[in-house]
């Protein structure tokens, strides 16, 4: 599943993130990585608003879709 | 020998209030607008044998992003002595990448924990003896707020440098090890032992900026690729994921021995994130608040700025410098080069500070309070539609006001594409300084309706989203569109102080470049205007007969099937490259006495000199400001020629259009509009060959 399809509150733990390119380098350096715990905070449209490791990040659809729950 | 420290750590993590504290300036370097993302450096109050260098907030230090780079550089290529990491107590997982990657260069590291207090409110808790441990490095508290434990940090950081002891060594796994020995091995003595690991690290990842640093053969480099091959072979990964992978297990062994974290409970902040981002909410609300702060500079402040530039620039202060130099004997040539060419010129544009002022001002409420990154994801949405990204809001949002600003804050925007075309297209905005111009045509053609100032607005906004449209669609711009990714602050109470500075900085960065720049080239456009040849010579003559008038005179029939191909038009265009509101000036200086624009042009041919004036190359201000964030001729160069065509194009349309609907006129000329009207429509509206699947 993806970060969209968790209800606002929810916590699950990161399975699986595909590297491959700048981009996606970007979402490691914000301290997503596999095994950390993302809350979402809000949804809008495919884009996200969550929290890991108590900072709060912004994703657009793009990104979502490359972070496995 | 000075020692030189350097302040490294996340953006918003309070480095620069910890320099301002340190070395007792008020210097402001941070992610935002406007500001310059640089290095800078000064030395400490207390010791002025210390220097210390902030450098800007980055997440990691690959170098992906231009402010990563400067401080990548900076710690490769100045190799400061030791290194103050600073963290924020809320996020020390995240900033704790950062703190192995300064470890990887082999720099000596101390790491101060900063806003510790407002962590531990939350029910975090951080062993900082434990951590100081684990990462084999002095590890201490501060605040930078009221400045506890920032001496202590200093002394601290000073003891490193002089051991310098080589700092934190992160062993990775097994496998990782062996490919970064073997890559060490065919890399020693082609760089420096210290930057030895560092270097492996980046060619295992395939970092590209990492040529730069070493100039390996052929057959080195093909030994590097196999190493790099046989270790994603057996890692069944691609080296980057893995080590990605890798550094946060050590990070998570290292939090679980020395964090506490309070489990992530939803904040006040995070209720009122559910509601401005809210598809239905959040854009109004937006939509208010810009508007309000749009109305409140350009209109309200805007006054100021017409006072500025009628009363102070236009009247009272060339008469008090005129005065003086007669005082003084000087020539009449020179007099009025200093009075109508000098403070005219730069007079005008100074003239603009009380708007940018109040909308820095806000700009900056908005930042510090933590609105305009939630504005920039939900415009996101929007801006994707033309090919720019919600970064591009607030340099679109500036543009309207200058296009200097405009063009600066547009190192914010990730993506190299993505910064390019945004620096291309916010001068389509109609900036105050076209304002003149849109107000001349607009009463002395169509003085009954209100429509041809909005309609300038219009064609600055379509201008921006269908050169948008298309130029994403062309093989520099398209592809790959950078995905939105942005840390949201926690909304507060935006710091007065804070913001009066940063304000004041923004303004002090515009002034700066204004000054310098527009000086030369008022200097430049006054002699040419007022220069010409006369009986054999160089002589001051009626602008009628000036070297301008010259040049204008000759290129004029280039613009006749636009409408406006007199001499005086095109003159006054010319000199709108130093600054669009010397367009109004030039007017008033060329046309002969007693005639009105409306003698010289049709309604037609004015709304069209309106629209080419809009599109076209904006003032050399903007376009310097363009070449130092383009950063080469080339890309500079190929901006200004795509603005003048699209004004030349859309001037050239509008102009043909008119005189068939108006006037009935169908000719060659006719022809070769719609022929373009259709190429336009066809490069808007074709699919878009570079979209990846």
């Amino acid at each position: 599943m993806t970060l969209s399809d968790l209800s606002v509150g929810e916590t699950r733990k990161i399975k699986h993130i595909s590297v491959k390119d700048s981009a996606s380098r970007y979402l490691l350096n914000l301290g997503f990585a596999q095994g950390v715990s993302v809350t979402l905070v809000a949804e809008c449209c495919g884009s996200v608003i969550v929290r890991v490791n108590n900072s709060r990040i912004a994703l657009d659809k793009e990104l979502v879709k490359r972070i496995l729950l | 020998m000075p020692i030189r420290i350097a302040l490294v750590g996340n953006p918003n993590c309070g480095k620069t209030t910890l320099f301002n504290l340190l070395t007792g300036s008020a210097e402001y370097v941070g992610n935002r607008p406007g500001v310059t993302v640089e290095e800078k450096s000064a030395p400490l109050k207390s010791d002025k044998n210390i220097i210390l260098t902030d450098l800007p907030g980055v997440y990691s230090l690959s170098p992906y992003t231009p402010d990563e780079l400067v401080t990548r550089d900076f710690l490769v290529e100045n190799r400061p002595d030791v290194v103050i990491n600073v963290i924020d107590a809320l996020t020390i997982t995240r900033s704790l990448s950062l703190t192995l990657r300064i470890a990887e260069m082999g720099v000596p590291v101390v790491v101060a924990v900063n806003m510790l207090d407002a962590a531990e409110k939350r029910g975090n808790s951080v062993d900082l003896t434990a951590l100081s441990e684990l990462l084999g490095c002095r590890v201490l508290r501060i605040s930078a707020a009221d400045g506890s434990g920032c001496a202590e940090i200093v002394t601290a950081a000073v003891t490193a440098a002089k051991s310098d002891n080589s700092p934190i060594l992160i062993r990775f796994s097994e496998k990782t090890e062996t490919a970064l020995d073997k890559i060490s091995l065919i890399l020693f003595g082609q760089i420096s032992d210290k930057l030895l690991r560092f270097c492996a690290l980046n060619f295992l990842v395939q970092d590209k900026k990492n040529s730069a640093l070493v100039r390996l053969n052929a057959a080195d480099k093909a030994e590097i690729e196999k190493i790099i091959l046989t270790f994603e072979t057996s890692v069944n990964s691609d080296a980057e994921s893995f080590l990605a992978a890798e550094r946060s297990k050590i990070i998570a062994k290292i939090t679980s021995r020395s964090v506490k974290s309070a489990p992530p409970t939803l904040t006040a902040s995070d209720k009122i994130d559910a509601v401005l981002t809210n598809p239905l909410f959040g854009l109004p609300v937006f939509a208010a608040a810009a508007f309000l702060a749009f109305f409140v500079s350009v209109t309200l402040v805007g006054n100021v700025g017409d006072f500025l530039r009628n009363s102070v620039f236009g009247d009272f202060l060339p008469q008090c410098v005129e005065n003086a130099l007669s005082l003084l004997g000087c020539a009449d040539w020179l007099k009025a080069l200093v009075c109508d060419g000098i403070i005219g010129g730069v007079g005008s544009v100074l003239s603009f500070l009380p708007q940018l002022a109040a909308l820095f001002f806000f700009l900056e409420i908005f930042e510090e309070c933590g609105y305009m990154s939630r504005v920039a994801f939900a415009a996101d949405r929007v801006f994707r539609k033309f090919g720019l990204s919600g970064k591009s809001f607030v340099p679109v949002l500036l543009g309207a006001v200058c296009g200097v600003p405009a063009v600066m804050s547009a190192r914010t925007v990730r993506g190299v594409k993505d910064r390019r075309l945004t620096i291309m297209l916010v001068t389509f905005v109609p900036c105050s300084a076209k304002l003149p111009v849109i107000v001349l045509v607009a009463d002395t053609f169509f003085p009954d309706t209100r429509f041809a100032a909005s309609a300038a607005y219009l064609v600055g906004s379509a201008a921006v989203v269908c050169s948008g449209i298309i130029l994403k669609k062309t093989k520099h711009f398209g592809g790959v569109t950078t995905p939105f990714a942005a840390e949201l602050p926690p909304f507060r109470i935006p710091p007065p102080k804070s913001v009066i500075l940063h304000t004041l900085d923004n303004l002090k960065n515009f002034t700066v470049k204004v000054g310098t720049l527009i000086f030369t080239a008022c200097t430049l456009i006054w002699l040419l205007s007022n220069l010409g040849f006369s009986c054999g010579k160089i002589s001051l003559c009626p602008p009628s007969e000036s070297f301008l008038a010259l040049i204008g005179g000759t290129i004029a029939p280039l613009f006749a099937p636009l409408g406006f191909g007199k001499w005086q038009t095109v003159v006054a265009s010319m000199t709108g490259i130093a600054a669009k509101e010397n367009i109004v000036g030039t007017l008033g200086v060329l046309l002969p006495d007693n005639t009105s624009l409306s003698e010289l042009l049709t309604p037609a041919a004015a709304f069209s000199m309106l629209i080419f004036n809009l599109l076209c190359a904006p003032c050399v201000c903007a376009i310097s400001a363009a070449h130092k964030e383009l950063g080469s001729l080339k890309s500079t160069l190929a901006a200004i020629a795509f603005q003048t065509l699209a004004a030349y194009f859309a001037s050239f349309v509008f102009y043909r259009l008119c005189l068939l609907f108006l006037n009935g006129v169908f000719d060659l000329l006719t022809l070769a509009a719609f022929a373009l009207l259709a190429a336009f429509l066809f490069l808007l509206l074709r699919p878009d060959p570079y979209r990846k699947k």
